[in-house]
């Protein structure tokens, strides 16, 4: 309060210029004594300790998104154990479909290895025939098997492992039953059949002769093969 | 940042008013800094919702409620809890060796609270009568019969001191 304004407002209380001045210069030394500052640098270490502080409390939302985080994290697991399980899996399992999808994401991410796949759908078929499973599952597997196994070959990636799928068909063939047997034979042939215009990609059971491109001999000796099969 | 700009303005300039009014009101320099921490913390805390035509008014009631809840709890409850206590030691220094800060402290004490707190705001601080008023829960008549008081009081008290 500014001195002028002061001795004009006890003046206004009746007091005189002199009484007036008396307390003005009162007033005075206590704006005098009583003003001081504090320094600069503890102002400045309040205040990076208070905002400091706060800015980092900006980052609060991550332990807000923390039971999303969690529950996406355990999907995570759930789905990538379920994956792993679903490989043993066969036809008609629960986790079959599983395992067919992620043989999708596979293969569109890394097409070589179609041919793997071939091998495991004949495999496939070699383990229902032996658990003696429904007829039906090995047909739709040996229709899957021939649609893979086409697409291999038409790609140009079945070198090879077509011989292994082959093995296994033959091998499932011998503990199959009249009916399983006949469905084997037939895509054994179709497989044969369609291989007379995709040289040297089946080498039957005598491996390596394909790729001199003798490949009418290598379907001929797996021809034989299954015939002593049908003899046995 | 505008946001922390602006909070470390008023601050800036608000923060020894504050500290200066709990200084003389208590003498106890610590227990004065530690509650201006408290004060300006409460302040960016409610930053949002406060009314800026009229923080000083706002800081000085805080700073005044604080000091008569830390009283009244009988100083039971350490204030620097929260805070991590940036003291300025050589002003801390200074006013212990100062005649003149100990005379206007024993004359300021020598007045009863309610017009030790008048003389303070409206003398040292000189904040207006109306804003004492909002302050101190009192009328802006109060507010000028009291410091009236204040200075008759005090200048007595420096005369007897004379």
């Amino acid at each position: 309060m500014r001195n002028d304004d002061l001795t004009k407002e006890l003046k206004i209380r009746g007091l005189s210029q002199a009484q007036a001045d008396e307390l003005g210069e009162v007033a005075g030394s206590l704006r005098q004594i009583g003003r001081f500052p504090r320094s600069e640098e503890v102002k400045e270490q309040f205040l990076v300790k208070l905002l400091g502080t706060r800015k980092k409390e900006l980052f609060v939302w991550p332990r807000l998104f923390a039971p999303t985080i969690a529950f996406v994290l355990i999907l995570l697991v759930l789905a990538s154990g379920s994956v792993a399980l679903a490989q043993k899996s066969l036809p008609g399992d629960v986790l079959y479909p599983i395992k067919r999808l992620s043989e999708n994401i596979a293969v569109s991410l890394k097409p070589s290895l179609e041919q793997g796949i071939v091998v495991r759908r004949s495999q496939e078929v070699k383990d229902l025939v032996e658990q003696k499973e429904d007829p039906e599952l090995v047909k739709n597997t040996l229709d899957d098997f021939s649609e893979d196994s086409q697409k291999a070959k038409s790609e140009g990636r079945a070198n090879g492992n077509l011989e292994e799928g082959v093995r296994n068909l033959e091998n499932a063939r011998e503990r199959s039953s009249d009916d399983e047997r006949k469905q084997i034979d037939e895509t054994l042939k179709k497989l044969e059949d369609k291989n007379d215009g995709n040289e040297g990609n089946i080498k039957g059971t005598n491996s390596g002769e394909g790729q001199n491109g003798n490949s009418s001999s290598n379907s001929n000796s797996g021809k034989d093969n299954r015939d002593n099969h049908s003899r046995d | 940042m505008a946001r922390e700009d602006d909070f470390s303005e008023v601050y800036r300039k608000y923060s020894d008013k504050i500290f200066r009014y709990l200084y003389w009101q208590s003498k106890n320099f610590h227990l004065a800094e530690d509650l201006t921490s408290e004060v300006f913390t409460r302040a960016w805390e409610s930053w949002d919702s406060l009314r800026k035509d009229f923080l000083q008014a706002w800081l000085f009631r805080v700073a005044h409620n604080l000091l008569v809840d830390w009283y009244r709890k009988k100083k039971e409850v350490p204030i620097n809890e929260r805070h991590e206590g940036f003291y300025d030691e050589n002003l801390l220094e200074k006013l212990g060796n100062d005649e003149q800060v100990d005379g206007l402290w024993k004359a300021l004490n020598s007045l009863p609270e309610n017009l030790k707190r008048v003389a303070i705001l409206r003398f040292v601080e000189e904040l207006s009568a109306r804003e004492i008023a909002v302050i101190l829960s009192v009328s802006e008549v109060n507010v000028r019969v009291l410091q009236h008081r204040a200075l008759v009081k005090l200048k007595e008290v420096m005369n007897d001191a004379k």
